[in-house]
């Protein structure tokens, strides 16, 4: 008989405990992400196949891998783009693909990634029942040095593939000749449209003029 | 009552005791333990009771504006997250037959924030003071163990759950593999009574709780009285190589 997930529901219980325990030592954001308690985020990961929803709730979040519940905003993705929406990673300009695909009530969407965004992870309080004071502050200044050094590292890193595949290779297209052929597109629909009414008109004269005059 | 129910014994741990006399005991074991009961579960359980009723959260399935029973309740850490999960349209019902445990339960509900959207009520499980059809979903999570009568427990579950409702019976059962059943008897027998000792001053009531769960149906004799009971798709998952099991039966 299938068993439920006991490592990943551990996982998923470790996430939600520093989660909330990130809430906790930052008031102020916490305050904001409660006025949305109730509220339900889905994300499905892409690769590797996977669920997640997050409960809003007074004190933070709850995160399960199963719900039945409709929720009020879903997001589609892979890990990356996810990962780059939450943490408010700069968004490369060249590169195409890893869209998000989003369901439901965007707004609140864009409230929560503002609010992760926001979140300053004081990781010293975090650690300090376990490692002591000096320990910890010593750990918490390490701990923003290296997210700071990986989060540049990330845009550099983004901007050297997109300009290698946008640019250098042409294996994917640049974002602004897709946005210049999403316009020609359009123009082209709408020149379509007009030679089209202007077909019917000349048809619906030319039938006119054929009819015997009473 | 009959002579012939006056005659009955079950057991309690490993002992024989009058029928009538259980839920007596029981009721003692609880409320010498009830307000460390949360502790004690950690510490016996190496905290892992908490990812149990987190995957029986998950399969619950339970939605807004739904109504849940958590039977035999006690603390209240099932009904609180069901609380969240139903929502202010929803209304969830946290129930035990030990007043010294519901007591815990309704403060932690209350103290959550939960007042709005929950009850407390003190029943029986074997017959629930309910209305038929009356609720999407009943949990009970490590209480049928203590149940006297089984049989009429899951009958008064079954009649009160709405037609397309779930049951979800989280509870110790019996290990699957050898080695790990020898290891946890030893843990069990041993430690447990220890730590009871040195938490709540009382070993007893920790060493009840080892032998009662060797006399507790195993999974297979489990799903069997649920399906004699009337619930439809049974099923069950094993937890932690089969120490502990979630049964979950539908009623259509």
């Amino acid at each position: 008989m299938r068993e439920p997930g006991l490592f990943s529901t551990t996982a998923v219980a470790g996430v939600e405990r520093a989660v909330n325990a990130a809430l906790r030592s930052d008031p102020a954001t916490a305050a904001r992400l409660s006025r949305h308690a109730g509220r339900l985020l889905a994300v499905h990961l892409s690769l590797p196949e996977m669920r997640l929803y997050a409960l809003i709730v007074e004190e933070g979040v709850e995160l399960y891998l199963r719900s039945d519940a409709e929720p009020d905003v879903s997001v589609t993705g892979n890990p990356v783009d996810l990962a780059a929406l939450v943490l408010d990673w700069r968004r490369q300009p060249h590169v195409i693909g890893g869209a998000l695909h989003v369901e439901g009530n965007r707004e609140l969407l864009q409230d929560v990634r503002d609010l992760a965004a926001q979140l300053d992870l004081d990781w010293g309080a975090l650690l300090e029942p376990v490692t002591g004071g000096e320990v910890a502050q010593q750990l918490d200044q390490g701990a923003r040095r290296l997210f700071g050094w990986a989060r540049q590292a990330f845009d550099r890193l983004g901007d050297q593939m997109g300009d290698y595949l946008g640019g250098e290779s042409g294996l994917l297209a640049l974002r602004r000749d897709v946005y210049e052929f999403y316009q020609d597109v359009d123009e082209l629909r709408g020149d379509v449209d007009r030679l089209e009414a202007r077909v019917q008109h000349l048809k619906t004269r030319t039938d006119r003029n054929r009819s015997p005059r009473p | 009552m009959s002579s012939n129910d006056d005659n009955k014994v079950t057991h309690f741990g490993y002992q024989q005791v009058p029928w009538q006399e259980k839920q007596q005991r029981v009721a003692g074991v609880f409320r010498s333990v009830a307000a460390k009961y949360d502790v004690m579960n950690d510490l016996i359980s190496m905290g892992s009771h908490r990812v149990l009723k987190r995957m029986t959260i998950e399969l619950a399935g339970v939605r807004p504006g739904q109504t849940v029973l958590d039977l035999a309740g006690g603390t209240g850490d099932l009904a609180i997250k069901f609380s969240r999960l139903v929502g202010d349209s929803g209304q969830v019902v946290l129930a035990d037959i030990n007043d010294a445990m519901l007591s815990v339960g309704r403060d932690r509900l209350i103290d959550a924030g939960c007042g709005h959207n929950t009850q407390v009520a003190q029943v029986n499980g074997e017959c629930l003071p309910f209305e038929d059809n009356s609720f999407n979903c009943i949990t009970i999570a490590f209480g049928l163990r203590n149940i006297t009568d089984k049989d009429a427990a899951l009958r008064s579950m079954l009649r009160v759950l709405k037609p397309g409702g779930r049951l979800l019976i989280l509870e110790f059962s019996h290990p699957v593999h050898k080695p790990l059943s020898k290891l946890y008897d030893l843990y069990s027998f041993a430690v447990w009574p220890k730590l009871g000792k040195m938490v709540v001053n009382d070993s007893e009531s920790y060493r009840y709780l080892a032998e009662s769960i060797r006399m507790h149906p195993d999974q297979d004799t489990l799903k069997g009285m649920m399906d004699q009971a009337g619930f439809q798709r049974s099923e069950y998952f094993n937890m932690l190589g089969g120490i502990v099991a979630l049964h979950r039966g539908f009623k259509v």
